[in-house]
């Protein structure tokens, strides 16, 4: 039995399945991918020389010389060395032979690579004509490595990469993924004026001259929660500013969905998650991880989107003839162009989402996270002690893979197989963290004790939280189908009265959407869209029932909202507690990392006395987004301290108001209760703090 | 004259099937046309002037139009709204003057006609116009009224055309060196009005550059200057005002020009180059330079592969057979591509010695852009295509390929990228109006300025299938334009702006500019009386409503 085959719909596989069998001749292969037709050849080396050389750059140099008196041939040197760390050395012997080498080791890893092939002769053509900006989700180290391995697979021109400057310092590595496309750009430049000068005309310059697509990655990092993050503007603008500034006619931009059935970094993810520290990047630790080279990773899968024309999507929002009375080196961007390039960015993520192929394990690690008992223990810890009978969760799994169509999500499940069948592949590729025995049950494998930083935390509250998290991360990846049911359903199911009126129903998931802004990519402008959409969805699906401009709660609590409520219920339980740590807590300004660690620590002791289950809520990135999300709503104040470094004010009232409205709709311990936590945890925090 | 390759090409550029044929539709009779709306005291004014004039059909729709594509399609196979009611012949100022009184009397309207050479349907009829229109023929002032060799200015009426003006300045020894494409029709008043640009403006300069006094006749009388002198600090330049009036004005009927000694020597001149973007350096660097020679143009590739399928017919072998090394020794040993390569055409003038100085200095230029001289020949048949063209667009509506052109000046580090960017979006916007056949898209870079050029845009397509191609032509040429403006291009170079860039005058000049446009209408002509509707819209004032 192959749950692998050569075509699936429009994917095809490319790992196993080639005309060529050897990886010798494969990697040597002729290959003639389309250029782009105004792209003048040239070596990279030419590429740095040629932005040394831009108009911008000799404009800066003599701006900043004149600003700080520093000389002209020191910043000329600087520049130099600036476009030297940065620049990329792509060749095809690199290309060729990352394509042998990591045929040889993924073929023993992974039972097949699937790439949609819809709009890829579409792509095709179109790097013949404009210069494309390859933009994919990221969630795994590999995602860079496999853009550039499909693209020579499928005979598109290998992209040039902007990577962290963290990898750089890799020995031998750095310069090996230099060949292989990737420019280095710093994580932190601030308001280094050369820096950015040059980062940005090296951007342009590939772009004008459309020397070989340009990909990066939007989120600017990798997702370790595996949900999408917010955008970050400042590589898709430098991209675009050639279209806006009329110096090439169009740029294509392709939204890219990665998926991995299973990631190599998966408990990495979840230690990070918590803080415990990351590794640095280097050789050595790359060279330990070579025992994942074994193993059974299942399937990846590359969804292209339809490319986007950067001109369709502008023409009505943006008037390009603003830049014709400045000179082209000038670097200014209209207040359209910025709102414009936002709403692209977002646009792209959605795109992302939407082509992104979930594993049937996603659905497995949300249905094992969850249904907590009133107890107070989940089905994961169930799971690790009695286990789950297999025949229970594939019914279970196989309704939430009918949910999951009915919104508009694409999984992978290949035809032909029963529900079970299915269930025992995916259990067999995550043996590493459950294990089914031979009364058909599933459990939930240990995880060692782990020591944190934070003294509040014990190792095994945090060994808990490992094995939460490493679900939770699964999990994630399938949240943004139902993200808009979700909070319709905590709503519903939170609600006391017999019915809600469709306008408080909206309010409620107004107040939602803006608090989980940082958590899930939404459009504001569409929420009115959205909730429609949704609303009209559930109803179908019965999920609901409406009586003229009123939903009936009693019938609408039912076994698809309560799942869907309970899924999203960490988030608000996180939030929650981070209200109630600030609300208790008088001080005059915070800094971000002290909010944080606080919470996470009146967040272990919750945990610890059986008050919250969640153990998910420990996540940093959670916490940092909940900040976020509360200053979006004003709950939270940005202002600059005394010695100008940026710090916050916390608004109790605004504060209050959010933990009254989140504790009416998902279970909190009660607010006395809280209290006398914090009072437990006072001494010790204040000590740390 | 037997174009052979041209079939050819037609057959791959549009997948034209020859035997699909759109005869013109037979010429209109006086039932086709709109009635004429006669201003009865106006007309029984004019008969006693003893002005001379006609109410005859055919010379009123022969001033109906101009050569825009829709005019000439309404020819063809369309009908005319509105036309003028009456055409008009004055033969002087004075009696330019005569008929602007009494129009003004009797609020009829004038519409200025010179060559009848407009491409932006500034000689349409408006519409909505009510009142009688006069179409007022320049052609009958085409008197060269003096010559003064001393101060080598020249006092010319304005109905005379280009090529009577070189004939006539000729046999006394002068020229005017004022060539626009349109020179065998087009008229010294018509230039005024639109700001006229000509071939050979780098030694001669363009048409503002050349006039030393305008005379013209407005509702409230004559405006002119008080001497021939070469330049005055006298406040804003009132020529200014009327050059680029497009007839909304008055009605040029004098102008006082400067002329030249014919040149000892003129001769043709062409250099190949490997690409586009060479042959623009090269362009950018003549000017950088200031060593243009009299005209210099660049085509494009797809301009060249034309200009080749019209060479005439040639049965001498030994031709054929050096066109055949040539093309071997263009691409085997110095690496050009046809399908990349593009050409510049040169036109140098003076004395003999200085042509040679000039013809070295700009080979040696190109030279350093990969840039080799192919011939004089070659040169020649270059400036013969542009008058070429406008008959070969009338041929091309037989076989239904609509062509038109259009302009810009831009700066010079945007020169290429306009170029592709606009080329792209004809293409684009052919495909998205659903065209099986790529267009002919292709441009040429036509004049040279310090700061920038002239761009010239051809564009044709197979109209086969389409409901409406004029209408298709219009949206695309209307996107070629906002293409042009988004990469930092001007609204026109020197068209002008006619009916058809209306809509993008205030965008280019600002909404204080159009305000200023509009008092000065407003101080000239309040009853607008040269009520062409070019430009913008004038603003009626609320006592006439």
């Amino acid at each position: 039995m192959s749950f692998s085959p050569k075509r699936k719909g429009t994917y095809e596989e490319i790992l196993h399945h080639r005309s060529q069998q050897s990886d010798v001749g494969w990697s040597l292969r002729s290959y003639t991918p389309p250029q782009y037709r105004y792209c003048s050849p040239r070596r990279p080396i030419d590429v740095g020389t040629a932005v040394l050389a831009s108009p911008i750059i000799r404009h800066t140099v003599l701006q900043l010389s004149e600003e700080d008196g520093s000389s002209v041939e020191r910043l000329e040197q600087e520049a130099e060395a600036i476009v030297k760390e940065m620049g990329h050395d792509l060749g095809m012997g690199a290309i060729r032979l990352f394509a042998f080498v990591l045929s040889k080791a993924w073929r023993r890893i992974y039972k097949a690579i699937y790439v949609n092939s819809e709009h890829l002769t579409k792509l095709q053509g179109l790097c013949k004509d404009y210069p494309v900006l390859l933009l994919p989700s990221h969630r795994s180290y590999m995602d860079f490595l496999l853009m550039s391995y499909v693209c020579f697979a499928v005979n598109l021109p290998v992209p040039v990469i902007t990577a962290g400057a963290d990898f750089m310092s890799m020995k031998g590595v750095g310069s090996l993924l230099r060949k292989s496309g990737a420019f280095f750009i710093r994580r932190q430049f601030g308001s280094d004026k050369l820096y950015w000068a040059i980062f940005t005309e090296y951007v342009q310059s590939l772009v004008r001259n459309g020397d070989a697509p340009v990909e990066f990655f939007l989120e600017g990092t990798r997702s370790r929660a595996q949900k999408s993050m917010g955008p970050k503007l400042g590589c898709l603008s430098a991209a675009l500013e050639p279209y806006f500034k009329g110096e090439v006619a169009d740029i294509y931009v392709v939204p890219i969905g990665i998926s991995y059935d299973r990631l190599l970094e998966e408990t990495l993810y979840a230690y990070e998650l918590l803080g415990v520290p990351k590794p640095k990047e280097s050789t050595s630790g790359l060279l330990k991880a070579r025992h994942v080279l074994s193993g059974d990773y299942g399937n990846i899968h590359v969804s292209f989107s339809a490319p986007i024309s950067v001109h369709d999507y502008f023409r009505a929002g943006v008037d390009r003839s603003v830049h014709a009375t400045l000179p082209r080196y000038m670097s200014s961007h209209s207040v359209e162009e910025v709102a414009c390039t936002q709403s692209l960015a977002v646009d792209v993520l959605l795109q992302q989402q939407k082509a992104i192929v979930l594993s049937p394990w996603s659905l497995v690690a949300a249905i094992l996270l969850q249904h907590s008992q009133p107890g107070g223990m989940g089905v994961a810890e169930r799971s690790q002690l009695e286990g789950v009978g297999v025949a229970e969760l594939a019914e279970e799994v196989h309704w939430l893979k009918l949910q999951l169509e009915n919104f508009g999500g694409r999984i992978n499940w290949p035809g032909g197989y029963t529900t079970e069948a299915i269930l025992m592949d995916t259990l067999t590729v995550h043996s590493d963290l459950v294990s089914v025995s031979n009364e058909n049950r599933v459990y939930l494998k240990h995880v060692d004790d782990v020591k944190s930083k934070n003294a509040a935390l014990d190792p095994v509250t945090m060994a808990t939280a490992v094995r939460h998290l490493t679900l939770a991360l699964y999990r994630n990846q399938l949240l943004h189908v139902f993200q808009n049911l979700g909070l319709v359903a905590l709503v519903v199911t939170g609600s006391q009265e017999n019915e809600i009126s469709l306008e408080d129903l909206y309010k409620k998931f107004m107040f939602l959407r803006n608090l989980l802004c940082k958590d899930f990519i939404f459009r504001p402008c569409d929420v009115e869209k959205d909730f429609n959409g949704v609303l009209l969805g559930m109803k179908h699906t019965n999920a609901i029932v409406q009586e003229n401009n009123h939903i009936l709660v009693a019938p609408s609590v039912n076994k698809c909202t309560v799942f869907m409520s309970r899924m999203f219920e960490p988030f608000l339980v996180a939030y929650w507690v981070l209200c109630q740590f600030l609300l208790t807590h008088n001080r005059a300004s915070w800094k971000i990392r002290d909010i944080i660690e606080g919470t996470q620590g009146l967040e272990a002791a919750m945990l610890n006395h059986g008050m919250l289950h969640h153990y998910e809520i420990l996540s940093l990135e959670l916490l940092s987004n909940a900040v976020n999300g509360l200053i979006h709503c004003g709950a939270i104040c940005r202002e600059k301290a005394a010695n100008g470094n940026p710090s916050l004010l916390a608004k109790p009232f605004e504060l209050s108001k959010v933990a009254t409205e989140i504790a009416s709709m998902v279970t909190v311990p009660t607010c006395d209760d809280a209290a006398a936590y914090v009072k437990i945890l006072a001494v010790p925090l204040s000590a740390k703090l | 004259m037997v174009l052979p390759l041209l079939k050819d090409w037609m057959l791959n550029n549009f997948n034209v099937n020859l035997d699909y044929v759109r005869p013109a539709q037979p010429e209109f009779s006086a039932a086709d046309l709109p009635s004429p709306v006669i201003n009865k005291p106006f007309l029984e004014d004019l008969q006693t002037s003893g002005l001379e004039h006609s109410l005859d059909c055919h010379d009123r729709l022969f001033r109906a139009h101009g050569h825009t594509l829709n005019e000439i399609w309404a020819l063809r196979e369309g009908s005319f709204n509105r036309i003028p009611d009456l055409v008009a012949w004055p033969t002087s100022q004075v009696e330019v003057m005569q008929m602007v009184q009494l129009a003004n009397k009797h609020n009829v309207v004038i519409i200025p006609f010179g060559g009848g050479t407009s491409v932006t349907q500034a000689l349409e009829c408006p519409s909505t116009e009510t009142r009688m229109i006069i179409s007022l023929d320049t052609s009958q002032m085409h008197k060269i009224l003096w010559l003064d060799e001393e101060n080598l200015t020249a006092c010319l009426e304005s109905g005379v055309t280009g090529k009577e003006i070189e004939q006539r300045l000729a046999s006394r020894g002068f020229c005017l060196g004022h060539e626009p494409d349109s020179y065998e029709f087009s008229t010294l008043g018509g230039w005024v009005a639109t700001r006229a640009s000509g071939m050979k403006k780098n030694i001669y300069g363009n048409i503002e550059d050349l006039v030393v006094l305008v005379r013209t006749v407005t509702t409230r009388g004559l405006l002119e200057k008080s001497c021939n002198a070469p330049r005055t600090s006298s406040g804003p330049d009132l020529h200014h005002a009327i050059l680029g009036s497009e007839g909304t004005l008055g009605v040029v009927t004098e102008v006082v020009v400067k002329i030249r000694p014919l040149p000892e020597c003129q001769k043709y001149g062409s250099v190949v180059f490997p690409c586009f973007q060479d042959g623009v350096s090269c362009l950018r660097e003549v000017a950088r330079q200031r060593c243009a020679p009299a005209s210099i143009r660049l085509v494009d590739n797809e301009q060249f592969v034309f200009g080749q399928a019209l060479k005439p017919e040639n049965n001498s072998l030994v031709q054929s057979f050096l066109d055949g090394i040539k093309k071997a020794y263009l691409t085997r040993w110095k690496g050009f591509d046809i399908n990349k390569m593009c050409v510049a055409t040169l036109v140098f003038e003076g004395t003999l010695k200085e042509v040679e100085a000039q013809e070295k200095r700009v080979y040696e230029t190109a030279g350093k852009f990969g840039g080799l001289p192919a011939g004089e020949e070659n040169g020649e048949r270059g400036y013969f295509l542009t008058y070429l063209i406008a008959y070969i667009r009338d041929m091309g509506l037989q076989y239904g390929i609509i062509a038109e052109s259009f302009e810009t000046s831009i700066p010079w580090d945007r020169v290429t990228d306009l170029c592709h960017n606009v080329k792209d979006r004809l293409r684009r916007e052919c495909k998205a109006m659903g065209m099986q056949h790529e267009p002919f898209a292709s441009c040429r870079v036509t004049q040279l300025y310090d700061a920038g050029a002239c761009v010239y845009f051809y564009f044709a397509f197979c109209i086969r299938g389409l409901s409406d191609p004029v209408k298709a032509y219009e949206e695309i040429e209307s996107a070629a334009r906002d293409e042009i403006l988004a990469c930092g291009g001007s609204i026109s170079h020197h068209h002008g702006i006619g009916k058809i860039r209306k809509k993008w005058l205030k965008q280019s000049i600002s909404g204080v500019g159009v305000d200023v446009l509009q008092s000065i209408k407003r101080t000239l002509d309040p009853q607008n009386i040269f009520g062409n509707g070019n430009l913008f819209d004038a603003a009626v004032p609320i006592s006439k409503l």
